[in-house]
């Protein structure tokens, strides 16, 4: 089902005010936290609340902050990863334009229980409009004592600063990000050490995607077992699920978690665009594997998304119809995955290259046989060998799609055309 | 001095609020190209000089991040997505259409050097595909009605000499 | 202080292992003669985990972690070797190829080619092919061999990258290049020089300096220490790129400065082809500059080496047998009175040399002539010089140090080893004062620059010495001084840097001598030291000038340093050596030399007082080379490089290091002691009767303490006795520059530091004429301007001495109405600054 705990102010022009976010109960969470509660509590609350990373690995997030060493001399750094760069993925960017102090107070509790004063906003270069509504929030939030020195005269500093990226979709995974953060080329490092021992600048960290952060205040003002009564046993909560595609209302939906994906489809999306048939659905991003349309009753939860063999990831689902090749849209995805390949390690650099050229002459009708088992034997050699899971990310949709569309693979070899192509034509 | 007063009191503004001022490389560079549409190594020496780090340092990050024109664009850079969600949509024919009403192929710039056309990977911006972003602003949603209204405004603004509008 | 490190069990490929917790399962496997093939790690470098190569299994664990990068923990089982792994290898070795011209790798020809080994002749004779230079030697190739790869899955794609030739010393293909990423880490993480970088990124991603400049404009240093890592013929270096594989190594100390770092000379056919930095951790810690790693095998394997000997007789040329030399140079010395006598021999000599030299010059010639050209090199500040020598302090307390002051030093191309300690010293926190009038390489590293104006250094130094004392005398607690009238601010900052510092090293450049008055600039750096209580490190250009001092090679001194008219030491060595000692003539010396004082017969050992021929009867010339000037009555008698001899030497620390013969000179060519022997056996003089370098060595060891010693791991400092008084070079009067209306231009002359026995190595190594600035004009942009002078133009430079034309080279650093020329060794020099007029030269 529809539920809004982020989203319960979306519609709301003025939400992005501080005297309107705080006149819906905003900062009373950072508050209760600052005076009432200790850092350990905290971590217990969000372990206790069974949330989970909302950026595409689902990470118990109470979890990971109790990772940092309690007795560190360092300084320790909360990172808010609003990198959102997974094709598919457009919930993020609607969460800091419309609501970012429900970032900013996510950011501010998180920074608290692991007992940093200082906290990074990192959000993607290409974003100037949220990067600015994110500063705005944080100024008006100094303003009002909320953050800076001593805050809600607690003793507790904390400081607050939006970074912008650059245009690299590594970026997002955390380790790029922290690279990137420091002012390096946003390659990958070797774990470990983990962030939370060796993170940004050598001292420990926390990276939190920026949904995972956003509902962190409601966790707090309402109470742990309020928050692990929605979802699922083990997927609990509500999650954002941005819909694209052919689809005809795609937009971002928050639903609790196990919601069936026809529900999203069928009755907040409105079914296929034009009435076509459903051919395939990415259910979390463009690095997930397919499912089919026997599958559009899976539940959309950790555990049932891969059961049916893909991933609940970042909760990007996009549909596609019948007129569409698939080679077409693999060649598209390896193109990205090429594209944003850091070059640190072997098998993704070249292999990503070789799959593009591949991938790219079997969609231009140049394909030969034998093509099909090179890109699995490619496939093979990029999952699981690299540093950081760019390479994952590019593989999975292609064995993917070789696995459930092998024959139109086949088809396009042997004819040297699409099995179905259409020209799709923007209004 | 390529870059303007203002432009070098916020890259130092942004310096100050990192513990190490490397991390103000990336900001710097958002910086230098919002001011110049592009950056060039003149840029990376002036920007490695503020933030006092070596040249290279500057330069390797830059040649990075992929975001940052390297060679001079028209006064409007538009950047259509060609990723997937968009593309399910239209983003090719809306490339073509776009070629067509400027005159020029992907990756040209338009003779009045107004117009630069190039296309992205994914903006995140998939539901309300096809999208395109002109400078720093995301224009969605697409219809050919919208592209046309878009497109002469701004050729409006260009006449006028206005300032950029990012 | 190490703490022992905890130790844990583990099991790798069934074989029990203890090993270090914490260390990387590579480099457990290493210790225990496990190969697991890798060829983005490296046992300087940081994990970089890139070429994938070193996966393993380790049971518990998912997937297949890398070597290179994860810990060995307590009761790990780790497989570096199973079928499944092997597979998974050869497919990413496979990837590697697909972006690397390997034909050679995988050829089916391979063994057949070796028989009919390539060949670089012209001639049609061989049926192999030569791709790549670093065949035989190429880390790729190992693990091609290693995995049996017999072809490739993927066409190859070539990237038809321009090969990039036009840097010295080494080229670079990046079509080659397989991203390992070594040479960005070696260049970022050790050398800290900021050259190299990755550019673009995935697939795109190059290796180089930032935007299409050329190493040379990026700063960088040519420490070669990215082409000694490239597991590819990426980088390869321009003379040894086709020599093959080494077939066996020498350690020995260069000879090219007095830092002394240790060089692996790499040889084969009885040739030194390459030269590595050896792993020395008292010195140069695996690292070297460009003389040392680039320009040795051309110095020594050069084709104008000299072979036979030579007689110059009355308008006739002779090439003659050694020891028809050896009868000439006999019969010549023996006829010698002995203030008529004089040997200038070079400090690039072994201390066995040195000693022969001093003990022939004193004992068969009976006479105290001889000197070395540093004399004239350091003009008045030689005895300054030498006595702060004597205060060396050694590299672990330059590493240890608290704040440096490095003064008329730059690093970049000399004794850049020295420049990467100072790169790690800022790096640990330590603070840097740089003083030189001229923007140099350490003004990016040092915490502060003060920048006095050229000649002005002594008295800048004073005023340091000065405050500081002053600061010394208020008890402890000293306060910063505020910046007042009297203390600019700059210097109050380095004021402030020093009080807060707990060791003090101040290294002294060359470019603080040749000044006139620089004797003053070491008076006050004595004085600093003294009350900064700091170390001083002098960096000499000539490797072996400690050695000199202590050998004993100067008219006033006597091996050990004692004073050559000190009556008890004289009879002490009269004893020693046997023979009678003279404490007269000391009114000759280099700089006799230098203003043309004729004598009979002048005997020049590795060294090259003049440009034109010196002033004497007869002239014995005993080097590598031949001198340039023709000389009617001379000797030319060819000795031995550094490279083909047994001996020791002593570096700028005081240390004493050992010199190893690493090839063979040419034939019927010996060591210059040798030499020196045979004459006196000739003479029929005792005493000489030397079969090795280790007799002389055992013969010096009873005058100086500590010098011979069998345990080459010790290698001693070696203190001497300051007890000489040495005469000075007259100098003219200071000019008083304070005249009205505009500055006069001010020329500054500096000899070429990279020099060996007398000769610049730019005139034997290529490499050496881009990066050193000879015989050309230095002037700032704006004086160029105003004297309507442009690069390629000639200036006129006068002086009260001379007149001199010189190419015009504009050099932004060039402070202004200051003009500076680098000359060889013998042009001519201590007179320093000189005021000039210039002006343009019409052709």
């Amino acid at each position: 089902m529809e539920k809004k705990i982020l989203f319960k102010y979306i519609d709301d022009p003025l939400q992005v005010n501080i005297d309107t976010y705080m006149s819906h109960g905003g900062y009373k969470a950072w508050e209760k936290v600052l005076k009432s509660m200790k850092p350990a509590e905290v971590i217990d609350e969000m372990k206790k609340s069974g949330l989970r990373g909302r950026g595409g690995a689902g990470f118990p997030a109470g979890m990971k902050w109790s990772f940092i060493p309690k007795d560190s001399p360092k300084p320790r750094y909360l990172v808010c990863n609003a990198d959102e760069s997974e094709p598919g993925t457009c919930k993020d960017r609607v969460l800091m334009e419309h609501d970012p102090h429900a970032v900013v107070e996510g950011m501010a509790i998180a920074a608290y229980a692991i007992g940093s004063h200082q906290a990074f906003c990192y959000v993607r270069g290409e974003f100037a409009y949220p990067a600015a509504m994110m500063e705005k929030a944080i100024d008006e939030a100094y303003s009002k004592g909320i953050l800076g020195k001593n805050i809600f005269k607690s003793g507790y500093d904390l400081e607050m600063v939006v970074h912008t990226g650059g245009g690299a979709y590594i970026c997002g995974e955390e380790t790029a990000l922290l690279n990137s953060l420091e002012g390096e080329r946003g390659m990958s490092r070797i774990r470990p050490p983990f962030p939370a021992i060796e993170g940004l600048y050598g001292c420990p960290t926390v990276v939190n995607n920026v949904e995972t952060l956003a509902v962190v205040p409601q966790v707090i003002n309402m109470g742990a077992e309020w928050y692990a009564a929605i979802g699922t046993e083990k997927s609990k909560g509500t999650k954002i699920f941005s819909l694209s595609g052919h689809i005809k209302r795609p937009g971002n939906y928050e639903l609790e978690l196990g919601t069936k994906l026809s529900y999203l489809m069928n009755d907040l999306g409105g079914g296929m665009l034009d009435g076509h048939k459903l051919k395939a659905i990415i259910p979390g991003g463009s690095s997930t594997p397919f499912l089919l349309p026997n599958q559009i009753d899976t539940p959309l939860d950790y555990e049932s998304l891969a059961a049916a063999g893909s991933m609940l990831g970042s909760g990007a689902v996009i549909v596609i119809d019948e007129r569409t090749c698939m080679v077409w849209v693999i060649e598209r995805l390896i193109h990205f995955y090429k594209h944003e390949s850091c070059g640190k390690c072997t098998p993704c650099r070249e292999g990503t290259g070789w799959l593009e050229q591949l991938i790219g002459r079997i969609e231009a009708g140049e394909g030969q046989q034998g093509d099909l088992e090179k890109i699995d034997s490619i496939c093979d050699n990029i999952l699981g060998r690299t540093i950081c899971p760019l390479g994952d990310a590019a593989v999975m949709p292609i064995q993917s799609a070789l696995k459930l569309f092998r024959d139109e693979f086949q088809y396009h070899i042997d004819n040297k055309k699409c099995l179905v192509k259409t020209e799709f034509e923007f209004k | 001095m390529i870059l303007k007063e203002k432009a070098v009191a916020e890259i130092k503004s942004r310096m100050v609020r990192y513990p190490h001022r490397k991390s103000a490389i990336l900001p710097a560079l958002t910086v230098a190209y919002r001011q110049e549409g592009h950056l060039s190594p003149a840029l990376y020496r002036e920007i490695a000089k503020i933030i006092e780090v070596p040249y290279i340092e500057v330069a390797e990050a830059a040649s990075f991040y992929t975001m940052f024109p390297k060679e001079p664009v028209g006064k409007y850079l538009i950047q259509v997505c060609h990723n997937i969600s968009c593309a399910l949509l239209g983003a090719d024919s809306l490339i073509h259409y776009l070629e067509e009403k400027l005159g020029i192929t992907k990756g040209e710039t338009t003779p009045d050097d107004i117009f630069t056309l190039i296309s992205v990977e994914c903006l995140g911006s998939c539901a309300t595909a096809p999208m395109m972003q002109i400078n720093d602003k995301f224009y969605e949603n697409l219809t050919r009605e919208k592209v046309d209204r878009i497109l002469e405004e701004l050729r409006e603004q260009a006449r006028n000499g206005k300032e950029n509008t990012v | 202080m190490t703490i022992p490190r905890k130790m844990i069990d583990l099991n790798m490929d069934n074989q029990p292992l203890r090993a270090e917790a914490d260390a990387t399962i590579l480099k457990v496997a290493e210790a225990n003669g496990i190969y697991i093939p890798t060829l983005c790690a490296h046992k300087d470098l940081t994990p970089f985990g890139g070429c994938r190569l070193c996966i393993v299994e380790v049971e518990g664990m998912r997937g297949f972690p890398t070597a290179c990068t994860t810990p060995v923990t307590d009761g790990m089982t780790i497989r570096t070797n199973t079928s499944q792994l092997q597979a998974i290898r050869t497919e990413i070795l496979q990837l590697i190829l697909s972006e690397h011209p390997c034909s050679c790798l995988i050829c089916d020809e391979q063994d057949e080619c070796k028989e009919f080994n390539a060949t670089i002749r012209k001639a049609a004779v061989t049926t192999g092919c030569r791709y790549c230079s670093n065949d035989g030697q190429c880390e790729l190739a190992d693990v091609v061999k290693w995995l049996g790869i017999k072809e490739i899955n993927y066409p190859i794609s070539y990237r038809y990258l321009p090969v990039e030739k036009d840097d010295p010393f080494y080229d670079r293909d990046y079509n080659l290049c397989i991203l390992c990423g070594r040479c960005v880490r070696m260049c970022q993480e050790i050398r800290m020089a900021d050259t190299l970088a990755f550019k673009q990124r995935g697939q795109r991603t190059i290796i180089g300096p930032a935007y299409s400049r050329t190493h040379l404009e990026a700063g960088c240093e040519f420490c070669g220490a990215c082409v000694s890592v490239c597991p590819t013929g990426a980088l390869s270096e321009k003379t040894s790129k086709w020599q093959g594989k080494a077939e066996s190594e020498a350690v020995t100390t260069c000879a090219l400065c007095g830092v002394g770092c240790q060089l692996n000379l790499q040889i084969r056919d009885n040739k030194v082809i390459n030269v590595l930095p050896a792993e020395d951790h008292l010195i140069n810690n695996g690292q070297l500059c460009v003389k040392g790693r680039f320009c040795i095998p051309e110095l020594v394997n050069n084709h104008k080496r000299l072979r036979r000997p030579r007689y110059f007789h009355g308008g006739i040329e002779e090439q003659l047998s050694l020891e028809k030399a050896i009868e000439i140079a006999a019969g010549k010395l023996s006829h010698c009175p002995p203030e008529q006598f004089g040997m200038i021999i070079s400090s690039n000599c072994t201390n066995e040399d040195l000693y022969v030299a001093q003990k022939f010059v004193r004992t068969v010639m009976d006479s105290n002539n001889i000197d070395t050209m540093s004399r004239v090199s350091y003009g008045s500040a030689f005895g300054a010089y030498l006595n702060l020598m004597n205060k060396c302090t050694t590299m672990e307390d330059l590493r240890k140090a608290s704040a440096i002051i490095c003064i008329g030093l730059d690093t970049r191309f000399g004794q850049s080893v020295v420049g990467v300690e100072l790169r790690k010293a800022g790096k640990r926190g330590a603070k840097i004062i740089t003083i030189n009038p001229r923007p140099h390489n350490l003004t990016v590293v040092a915490d502060k620059w003060l920048q006095p104006e050229t000649g002005q250094e002594a008295g800048l130094i004073d005023k340091l010495a000065k405050l500081m004392e002053i600061g010394a005398n208020k008890s402890k607690g000293v306060k910063r001084p505020a910046a007042s009238k009297g203390i600019r601010a700059e210097l109050a900052e380095a004021i402030g840097i020093l009080c807060e510092a707990e060791s003090v090293v101040i290294l002294v450049g060359s470019d603080v001598i040749q000044y006139r008055g620089s004797s003053d600039i070491f008076e006050s750096i004595d004085k600093l030291a003294q009350t900064l209580q700091a170390g001083v490190m002098l960096l000499p250009a000539q490797n072996n000038l400690y050695g000199s001092l202590m050998m004993g090679t100067y008219p006033e001194i006597l091996p050990g340093g004692y004073s050559s008219t000190d009556k008890a030491r004289l009879n002490h060595f009269a004893k020693l050596w046997g023979s009678e000692l003279s404490d007269s003539n000391l009114s000759w010396n280099a700089e006799s030399v230098a203003r043309g004082r004729e004598i009979k017969v002048l005997y020049l050992l590795g060294e090259i007082p003049l440009k034109s021929r010196p002033a004497a009867d007869f002239v014995i010339f005993q080097n590598i080379y031949a001198p340039d000037f023709f000389n009617p009555e001379e000797l030319v008698i060819p000795s031995a490089a550094f490279t083909e001899v047994d001996g020791t030497f002593i570096n700028g620390e005081g240390r004493l290091q050992k010199v190893r013969k690493a090839v063979d000179p040419p034939a019927n060519v010996f060591p210059d002691w040798k030499i020196l022997s045979l004459i006196a056996q000739k003479m029929e003089k005792k005493g000489f009767e030397y079969l090795s370098s280790e007799d002389i060595r055992i013969e010096i060891s009873r005058v100086i303490m500590g010098f011979h010693n069998s345990d080459e791991s010790l290698r001693p400092i070696l203190p001497f006795k300051s007890e000489f008084h040495l005469s000075a070079v007259s100098e003219g009067e200071m000019v008083n520059f304070k005249s009205k209306g505009q500055k006069p231009f001010l020329l500054q002359t500096r000899v070429a530091e990279h020099t060996y026995r007398g000769f610049t190595l730019s005139a034997f190594v290529d490499g050496m004429k881009a990066i050193s600035d000879e015989n050309v004009l230095e002037i700032n942009p704006d004086d160029a301007k105003e004297l309507g002078l442009s690069c390629d133009d000639e200036a006129i430079v006068k002086s009260e001495e001379f007149e001199k034309i010189w190419p015009v080279k504009i050099t932004p650093q060039q402070p202004a109405r200051m003009l500076r020329v680098t000359l060889s060794p013998g042009d001519f020099s201590g007179h320093n600054p000189y005021p000039v007029k210039i002006r343009k030269n019409n052709v």
